[in-house]
């Protein structure tokens, strides 16, 4: 796997939160949990995304002005 | 002018429908060296349509890297995203769900195959009633999946605005 480094922001005390689990052992380090939360959600909402998608394509082909 | 990134689905699935001539009012279509050869290996005769640019994608960013690695993107999706970096104001075109989440993100203008067959009635490039005949064989003439009922509720509000 190729390492990467790159910066967040976070809003204060959602970094806290994390900070919060990270220290507790939940996850090694902020990363891994951040990839985790990503990798959940995704699974969690892959369905919803897409009918979700599929109705933005719908108005935009009818009404987009581009 | 108009511009537009492909990913593969929307690539691939308009071709299955013998419909990408609805990107014809588009200037430029740059596919991603790994879109292209997906296409190539899953639908080579999308790749006959005139005007589609083939890319070689410079270095992906530190930070796509791990937005790639988190929704586990492929390498096309990542390629695609890698080219709107650099061309952030075209338009990128896909059928993934996570590629498109990851698009939003960065603020990408983001459509599917949907999108694009609807548009087409716009923009003057398709009849509404090839449009509605098109989406009504998608399960058996393409690879895009739909659920039924999304594609039925589909069908009957293109039918009600385009009857009107």
């Amino acid at each position: 796997m190729i390492e990467n480094t790159t910066t967040i922001n976070l809003p204060p005390r959602l970094a806290e939160q994390i900070q919060s689990y990270v220290q507790a052992g939940w996850f090694p380090d902020l990363n891994s949990l951040v990839v985790e939360a990503l990798r959940r959600y995704l699974e969690a909402h892959q369905t919803e995304l897409t009918e979700r998608y599929v109705w933005q394509d719908v108005e935009w082909g009818l009404r987009g002005n581009e | 002018m108009s511009e537009a990134v492909l990913d593969a689905g929307p690539l691939i699935h308009l071709s299955e429908l013998d419909a990408l001539d609805v990107l014809r009012d588009m200037d430029i279509l740059r596919v991603p060296v790994a879109v292209w050869d997906e296409a190539s290996t899953h639908q080579p005769e999308a790749l006959e349509f005139p005007g589609l640019e083939r890319v070689t994608v410079p270095n992906v960013s530190a930070s796509l890297q791990i937005v790639a690695q988190s929704l586990a993107l492929d390498r096309g999706e990542l390629e695609a995203l890698s080219l709107m970096e650099l061309y952030p104001r075209a338009l990128f075109l896909t059928d993934d769900a996570a590629a498109r989440l990851a698009a939003e993100q960065r603020g990408y203008a983001v459509h599917g195959t949907i999108g694009l067959l609807i548009r087409a009635v716009r923009r003057g490039l398709r009849s509404a009633p090839e449009i509605l005949s098109l989406l009504r064989v998608l399960p058996q003439r393409s690879t895009l999946h739909l659920r039924s009922s999304l594609l039925n509720a589909i069908l009957a509000r293109l039918e009600n605005e385009w009857t009107k």
